[in-house]
Parts: structure tokens; sequence; C-alpha cells
């Protein structure tokens, strides 16, 4: 990274540059629909981007989210910029860093600030209150309109003991600030809510049986408090950096759209445009509030594993020298809701199943559920706490999913191998 | 006033949930006596109650979800615990097996590091703050771009880092901005262009550890191809050597970027423990990794050429430690001179592999004073009279009686006599300091420059540095053995099966080190159902509050030694300018206060599970 007279390439992109870089990693839904019109507004160097701030808030969380999210740092970095003033030049790392951070309003684990003095404390308490800025920002947007601002919400929310079993903060002095006072002063003025996370999404590890915190996932406790709004869910212990990124570009993009488009009814009025977009996002999504466009397939529908699957050849234990399907071994893909397959993990080096690891289904409504992780899905063993007809039930839709398929291949297969198959499975189940 | 309480809560850039809190009595006209700190952990999840009653095998899982950055060392701690709960010996496991464990604990350790380093750890040093604010960015609203204003600090107030003391001097003598970078500089020793250009470097490194992690493992955070038994990863040459090269950019940058002339610039007077110091020269010689001091040499007695002044003068211009011994960092933060360790890095050829003490790469113990002995984990029993629990108290030496973790079920107050999550751990009755430092005294690879053995500030962020540029070595090492034993010998096991039996009654303990210090998972089954699941993460070690003697943690008791450094500062500012009052003093306090506890590289979500 030069500085003074030559050419400054830091890591920052142009307009057109990050348009190009969401088809490269995969979101190709919100360029076919809006691509052109985009790429016009770029061109004229009309665009307003719309100052926006991201706060993202964690609860009873691992971190494990915004660890992975950083394992994408670039991208990160770069969706920051995108929510400010985009296309100004830069000179130096220490004016990227401070576009980045600009941005990046408020994030306790890699955010740069320390404290606000919160002088109202009194002369005997000297209070340095992180999230004490935070809220002073937050009455500014309310009362003076300033710029809008996105929320993430990481780990899941608990509702038990008052919300005590998550403190951030103190106020007034020595009385808890618990995080589901946080989350309700937030999230109701956010532009945008995302859950990143299955804790935030679904409720997660800590909603575990017997959820000893009464954890909930921020749909479920927004809407007991009578908060009801859109909530993007992108589940997955941990999700993939790419989902947070592609998610978040599929609804600037929109945003962007309904801002300057020539069509749109809310060109120039923020408001009206942030309205418009949430209901438009409502189309990207399933009926879980997540983005089809990551979470349409199974991880067993593109498994690398799948010719395994298919002749009926299931590793028997760990560490068999031939890669083969994981069935047996308790592999859950048929019923995990995520793209694994096709866009692997860590640069595209590795996924669980290909490791030799059977997936968990970690996105899913039910994670960590009640069955064992090492078992097959569908065989009879005792569920903890429920009889065997409640157990099946629970797993039956797996079951017939996984017969239903088996049913289809069924037909494509030699008569010898078929007979071979069906001896196999159906005298367990 | 009588009393003050200076409280910093939420703690940023630690892992969540980290509050901390110092008393003092005195009022502005003396610099008073502090009374003590207090650390306390925010948040319960009860991860503890929710592995209860389930498969054993889903322990590793669900357990590793306590901490992302941790995740690993989870993994490997469940998965030992089940195995010695079940009875296999650490012997028979196979090599392989091994290898890949530690391969990926070392991969582990060196993206943790990595990243507690360049996110957490340095800004709170660096002058990017500076920059910011001397441009009058929008983010720090001190007013110091309108001439016309009269800048009263107790309105809207910004103290990050640096810029509170700006504010404060301004206010006080209407000097020049450029007056105040030298001024603050002398206070805040900060350095302007201290490791911010390879912030960007280091994320993109860490990403590659990342990557090479999850060739093994599948994906990183939260991968779990460990099972008890072995791994699930059958290594191919491609694979190995890819992790391999990836390994070697991360030594690289960790060289150059770090420490200068990728040396391992050592204490004098050190004796590094024999096994992973062979290693360490044996693989600094075959990949022209500089080796120790700069040389390429078996004979560690040229370690003392550290004391020669050419080296430190170097040292110096370069690096971020040059300020340290300058401005009086191994003075600030003073811990204790208790550490321990329960060891990481199984050695595959030991008699006893996995042992604390004689059978890993890199060993366990415990350290009183400088003299070391070796490490008995009967010795450790938890304590909850400081914390918000109703029962939870026991220890490994009986994990039949240790109680199943219940919280309290009355309303909490905050900093009252019951004032954290976290429980209290002891060894032996003692507190005890875990980390990189801990491990590096115990190995014998560092000794802290106070002369009775107490950690400092900058001994445990140089520890840290150093241990990462081993434990690339100690990997290294592993990947070489893990490459012979694919292709020379032709050998893939990775896995033994071992039986689970479905009646009975087992308990066991897995030990090991994680990236922050020393985690252990205890496991008490019966009919193949969990009854009872205890975890000691090493935060708990370092922010534990504290026990019925009354005694604090290491972080509580270098926060109490802490005040008294900043006295000193604050001592010096005021003889050469009017004095400060105390509010605004206070704020000084706050940058040495992120500074120790940072040092610790907390994890306050781990710690109280």
């Amino acid at each position: 990274m030069e500085e003074g007279n030559e050419v400054f390439s830091g890591f920052l992109l142009t307009r057109r540059e990050f348009l190009k870089l969401s088809a490269v990693v995969g979101a190709l839904v919100s360029l076919k629909l809006f691509g052109k019109s985009l790429l016009k507004s770029v061109d004229a160097g009309e665009e307003n981007p719309a100052d926006m701030r991201l706060i993202w808030l964690e609860g009873s969380a691992c971190s494990g989210c915004s660890l992975s999210v950083l394992n994408g740092s670039l991208n990160f970095l770069q969706a920051l910029q995108r929510l400010v003033n985009a296309n100004r030049s830069v000179s130096s790392t220490e004016e990227e860093l401070e576009i980045i951070f600009d941005a990046l309003n408020f994030h306790q684990t890699l955010g740069l600030k320390t404290g606000g003095m919160s002088p109202s404390m009194g002369d005997d308490y000297l209070f340095f209150n992180l999230m004490g800025r935070l809220q002073k920002t937050y009455e500014d947007w309310v009362e003076e309109d300033l710029s809008p601002f996105i929320l993430f919400v990481e780990g899941s929310i608990p509702t038990g003991l008052d919300g005590n079993y998550c403190i951030i903060g103190e106020d007034p002095p020595n009385t808890p600030k618990t995080f589901q006072d946080l989350v309700l002063e937030f999230a109701e003025e956010a532009a945008y809510v995302f859950a990143i996370g299955t804790c935030s999404s679904f409720g997660g590890v800590p909603s575990g049986d017997p959820n000893p915190t009464l954890a909930k996932s921020l749909d479920e406790f927004l809407e007991e408090n009578g908060i009801n709004r859109l909530i993007v869910n992108i589940p997955g212990c941990p999700p993939h950096p790419n989902w947070f990124f592609l998610t978040l570009t599929t609804v600037l993009d929109l945003h962007y759209y309904y801002y300057n488009d020539i069509l749109s009814p809310s060109r120039g009025d923020l408001r009206y445009t942030i309205r418009n977009t949430n209901s438009a996002l409502r189309d990207f999504l399933d009926e879980d509030n997540r983005p089809k466009f990551i979470y349409e397939k199974t991880v067993h529908e593109n498994c690398l594993l799948r010719s395994s699957y298919d002749r009926g050849n299931f590793a028997k234990s760990f560490g068999e020298e031939e890669l083969k399907c994981s069935w047996k071994l308790g592999c859950k893909g048929q019923i995990a809701f995520a793209d694994c397959s096709l866009r692997k993990w860590n640069n595209r080096v590795n996924m669980c199943p290909q490791a030799g690891a059977p997936c968990i289904n970690c996105v899913g409504k039910s994670f960590p559920g009640l069955e064992p992780f090492f078992e097959e899905i569908g065989k009879e063993s005792p569920v903890r706490g429920l009889g065997t007809v409640t157990a099946g039930k629970v797993v039956g839709a797996a079951t017939a999913t996984g017969i239903a398929a088996h049913a289809i291949r069924r037909k494509k297969l030699k008569e010898k191998e078929k007979k071979k198959i069906e001896e196999e499975e159906f005298s367990e189940t | 006033m009588s009393s003050v309480r200076i409280a910093v809560n939420p703690f940023s850039r630690s892992e969540g949930g980290l509050g901390v809190a110092l008393d003092w009595q005195g009022d502005g006209s003396d610099l008073g006596l502090t009374q003590g700190a207090k650390v306390a952990g925010m948040v319960w999840r009860g991860i503890e109650r929710i592995v209860q009653d389930r498969n054993p095998l889903d322990a590793p899982i669900i357990s590793q979800r306590i901490c992302g950055a941790c995740s690993m060392g989870h993994l490997i701690a469940s998965t030992l615990a089940l195995e010695n709960a079940v009875g296999v010996d650490q012997n028979d496991v196979p090599r392989n097996a091994l290898l890949i464990r530690n391969i990926v604990t070392g991969l582990s350790f060196i993206l943790n590091n990595l990243y507690t380093l360049y996110v957490k750890t340095f800004p709170d040093y660096s002058g990017i703050l500076f920059h910011l604010i001397s441009k009058g960015s929008s983010n720090f609203n001190l007013g110091l771009g309108d001439d016309s204003a009269v800048y009263n600090p107790w309105d809207e107030i910004n103290p990050d880092v640096g810029g509170f003391v700006y504010g404060i001097l301004e206010t006080i003598s209407g000097k020049t901005h450029a007056d105040f970078l030298l001024e603050v500089q002398k206070i805040c020793k900060l350095d302007p262009f201290a490791p911010w250009s390879s912030y960007m470097q280091a994320l993109n490194i860490r990403e590659k550890m990342g990557e090479a992690l999850a060739i093994f493992g599948g994906r990183t955070p939260h991968s779990h191809f460990v099972v008890p038994g072995g791994v699930s990863f059958i290594p191919s040459i491609t694979e190995i050597s890819r992790a391999k090269s990836l390994l070697l950019e991360g030594a690289n940058f960790l060289g150059t970027n770090l420490v200068y002339d990728r040396a391992l610039y050592l204490p004098s007077g050190i004796n590094p423990y024999s096994r992973s110091r062979d290693i360490v020269i044996s693989m600094a010689n075959k990949y022209g990794l500089g080796g120790i001091s700069g040389t390429l040499n078996n004979d560690l007695k040229n370690i003392d050429v550290v004391t020669d002044n050419n080296a430190y003068d170097l040292i110096k211009e370069i690096t971020l430690f040059s300020l340290a011994t300058e401005y009086n960092m191994y003075d600030i933060g003073l811990g204790i001179n208790r550490y321990l360790s329960f060891g990481c890095l199984a050695d595959p050829d030991a008699d006893e592999v996995g042992d604390p003490n004689k059978g890993m790469l890199h060993r366990g113990g415990f350290s009183i004073n400088g003299s070391l002995v070796d490490f008995e984990s009967s010795k450790i029993v938890e304590k909850i009279e400081s914390s918000w629990y109703d029962k939870g108290e026991g220890g490994p030496s009986d994990i039949a009686s240790w109680e199943v973790c219940e919280p309290q079920t009355t309303p909490l107050t905050l900093w009252g006599d019951k004032y954290s999550w976290i429980k209290a751990p002891r060894y032996d009755s003692y507190v005890a300091e875990v980390g990189s430092l801990a491990r590096m005294i115990i190995n014998g690879w560092y000794k802290p420059s106070d002369a009775f053995w107490n950690s400092s500030v900058m001994d445990r962020i140089y520890a840290k540095v150093l241990e990462t540029q081993l434990f690339c070595l100690l990997t290294l090492w592993c990947i070489d053995e893990l490459e012979k034993e694919v292709k020379i010998n032709g050998n893939k096991v990775v896995y033994k099966q071992f039986d689970f039996p479905e009646k009975g009654e087992f308990e066991g303990g897995g030990l090991i080190e994680s990236p922050r210090g020393s985690l252990g998972h205890w496991i008490k089954i019966k009919d193949k159902s969990i009854q009872n699941y205890q975890v000691i993460t090493p935060t708990n070690w370092n922010a534990s509050p504290r026990d019925e003697t009354g005694e604090g943690g290491v972080m509580e008791q270098a926060l109490s030694n802490q005040i008294t450094a900043s006295n000193i500062l604050i001592e010096e500012i005021n003889t050469n300018n009017p004095p400060l009052n105390f509010p605004l003093h206070s704020l000084v306090h706050l940058v040495e206060l992120s500074r120790i506890v940072r040092s610790f590289d907390p994890c306050a979500l781990c710690a109280s599970q």
C-alpha cells in the first residue's frame, strides 16, 4: 500500500468493482433483477449511498458468528465500505480504516472503542459505558433523524431471571442492564434487522433442552414483546461468511434500487425506501425468513458423496480408508438446508462430511435437537424425554424424505443392486 | 467523597461478557489507595446443564459451542475426557491421529494469537486513533474542529484510547493540536507507526491458517472431526503439502512482522524443555526460519547474544516492543508468580503419551516462585463463594461429589459479595495464572523481567508472540511426521474403535491447553447418558473472583497493583502541568486498565459457560 503520489491500491473497491465482486461470490439474484438499473445509476454518478451504519449486538453467544464472518475479512470490510460514502478516494491505510470504523458503529468484539464516560452517574461512580456511546447515538437517530442503521443480532436472548443471565452494562449504577432491554430499544428503530447465527435465528445451543436461561430466538422474543417486523434469519453454527456478505449486499442492492431508480416510487425518500425494501425482501425469503438462494437445497442434494449413498456404500465406522457416505454414522445432511456442499468452507477447501465428520444440521430449527448426533436418522433409538412414537414423528419427515428419494433412485438401478439395498435398509427400519 | 468506583462494563474487544470495577478511597487531592478490583463475568448460558442426559458422544459437539475462538480446544478436551472415562490409553490412539490432533491444535493457536494480538490488543497501543481524532472524524465528536466552542469535558466526551486526554489537555492549557500529539504520546505511550500497516495482512494470514485447519477438519470454527478413538479425516499427500505451505506462509509473516529477522529473541538465562528445544532447532534449520537469536546453530549458549546492546538496538528501531522497556511496560499490571499449565501437543514418541508432565511436546506443570513442580489434576478445586450460584462446587479429585451447577434464583446485585457468573478455581489452594506466559515459563522458554517472577503486561504480550512462533515450528514437525507416515510408511490409520459400554458408571477428565490457557472438561456417565459435566476454562483461572479467604484471581490482583503504577504517571503529568483533577486523571487509568485486562486475553463467555 503506497502513499503519496503513486496510485494507492488498498482493499476498498469502486462501486462497479463491488457489483462484480458480488457476482463472483455468488449473489446473482439481486443482480439479475436489478443489475441494469444499478449499473446505470453508478455510471451516471447519481447514486447517493444513503449513509448507513452497522450495529452488531452480541447476547448469549459464543462469538463464533463474528469470528466466522471475520474469516471473510476482506468481504466484511468491503461490505462496510458500502454503507458509507462508497466512492470516496483514499490515499492511505489509515483513511481506509477510518471509513471502515466509521461504518461499523458498534461491535463489542471487533470495534475499537473502549467506552464513553457517563457523567450522569455522579461524582463517586465513574462509569465507562461502552453502550452509553451507542445509546447517545440512538437518541440522535430518533430525535434528530440522522442516518439509518442496520442491526445484526448474534446470540439468543435469555429471558429467565429477568434477563439477568446476560447483562450488558449498568443503568443506573449498580443496576444490571439486560440484553433483552437493549434489543427491544434497537430492534424497532433499525432500518433492517438480521438475526445472524442459529442462536438468534432459531434459539440454538443455549435453548437446548432444558433451556436453563429461557433463551429465545430474536423472532420469538420480539413477537412476545409486541414488535412485529421483518427479521432476516441467517442461521448456521457458525454461518458461512459468504452468507452474511451475500444477504447484506442483497438488502443493500434493493435499498439502492428503491432509493435511486427513476421508476421507483420511493426515489429520494429514505423512510419510504426502507419500507419498500423490507416488503420486497419477503420475496427473497422462505417461510422461516431465510434467504432462499442460500437455504433452499439440502446439504445432501449436492454432496460429493452422493454416488456412494446411491450405491448403498455406507461407512460403518470412522477412519475407513475410502471416503464413503456417513449416513449410518449419523449424517443429517438430508434435513440440513444449506449450500455447504456447493460453496464449501474456508476458501472452498472442504466441508464437514468430506472430512469424515457427519453433518449435524447446525442450520436447523431444532439444533442441537434431541437426537444423538452420531446416530442414524430414523433409527429407533430412545430419544431423551420422549417416547419412541413421538420421537418417530420428530424424525419422521426426514425418514420420509430419505425413503422417497431412495424410491426414485431405485427405479434407475439394476435389479441386483436394488435387491441388495432393500435387504440392507428395510430390514432395520 | 470518600470512596469512588470506576467501572467498565461491558469490556470491548474481549470475547463478550466481561465487566471490571476498581474501587478506591480518597478524593481528588490525594491520589488515594485502591481497595481492590473486581472482575466479573456477565453472561451465563448453562452449557454444563444442557449436555446433561444426552448421549456422551454429543458432549464434544455441544461443549465446543462454549466459545467460537477456542472451539478446537474444547473439542479435543471433551474427546479426551470421553476417552479417559472409558479407559482408552493415549498410547493406543493411532499415531496419525495424535499428529493430526496436534496439527489442528497448533494451527488454532496461531490463528487465535494473531486475532488476539492484532484485533484485540494492538489497537490500545496504536496511533490510528490520533489520526482519526486529528482529522475531526464524525465519530470522535470532541468539538476540536470548532474554534469558537469552549470545550467542556463533561459534555460529550468520547474517551477512546488517547482521545480523552487530548480533549482534557486543551481545556486546561489551550495548547495546539501538534503539541498535544507529543504530550499525549508521552502520557499514553502510543506509537504512531505501530502495526496498523500489517493489520490487514494479519487478518489475511489468519484466514490462511483457518484454511489449513479446514483441510483437516472440514471447516473452522466449529469443526467436529475429532472423535473418541482418533479423528475422522483420512490424510492424503496433496492435502498435507497444501497445509504445510500455508503454515510456512504464516511462519514467514510472523518472523518478518512481529520480531526482527525471524528470530526468537529470548531473555537470557533460560533453559528450554529438551523435547521442544530439539524440535525447534531442527525445524528452524530445515526451513530456514532464522532459528534462535537470528543465528542458525544448535548451541543454545548463544542465547546471551540477546542481552548484547546491538541486538536490543535493532529490536528497538523496528518493533512495537521497542517502546516497552523505555516506557515501563514491564512494570504495569504486575501479576503473581504462580503459573499453571496442563500441557498440550501430545508427544507420540513418549512412553506415556499424553501425560501432562512427561508425554507432551509443550509440557505442563506448576511453577511457583520460579521453581517447577509436576502437575497433578487432583489438586484442582472450584469454588462459588463470590459467584452467583447456589450449587456448583467441587473438584476432579472426586467428580462424583462435584455439585451439578445451579444458578441462584434470587435477584442479582452488581459488585456485591457475590458478583460474577464465573466460578473460582484454585490449584492446591493457590491462585494461578494461565496463558501463553505461563506455558512459556513452565517450558523454560521465557523468564519474566521481575526478579520475583511476577508477570507484567509486556511479559504476557511478548510471551504470546514468541509462543506463536514456537508453535509454528512445533506444528511443522507434526506435519513432517505425518507426511513421513503417509508417504514412506504408507500408513493411513487414523481411528481405532473403542467399545462404549451400554451399562455402567464411568468418570473421566480431559485436560489440555487451548490458546488462552489451561482447559479442563470432566464427565460422569451412567448407562450411556451424561450425569454430570464440568468445565474449567482458562479465563476461569485468570478472571476468577474472590474465594473464601478473600483473595482474588490474577486479573483482580494485577488491576489493584495497576492503580499504583498509573499514579506514578499522573504525578509526572502534574509536575509539569496544572494538576489534573480527580475524574480526569481516572481517565488515564482507563488506558492502563484496558491494556492490563487485554494482556490476559480474556474470554468471559467461555469462563462462565
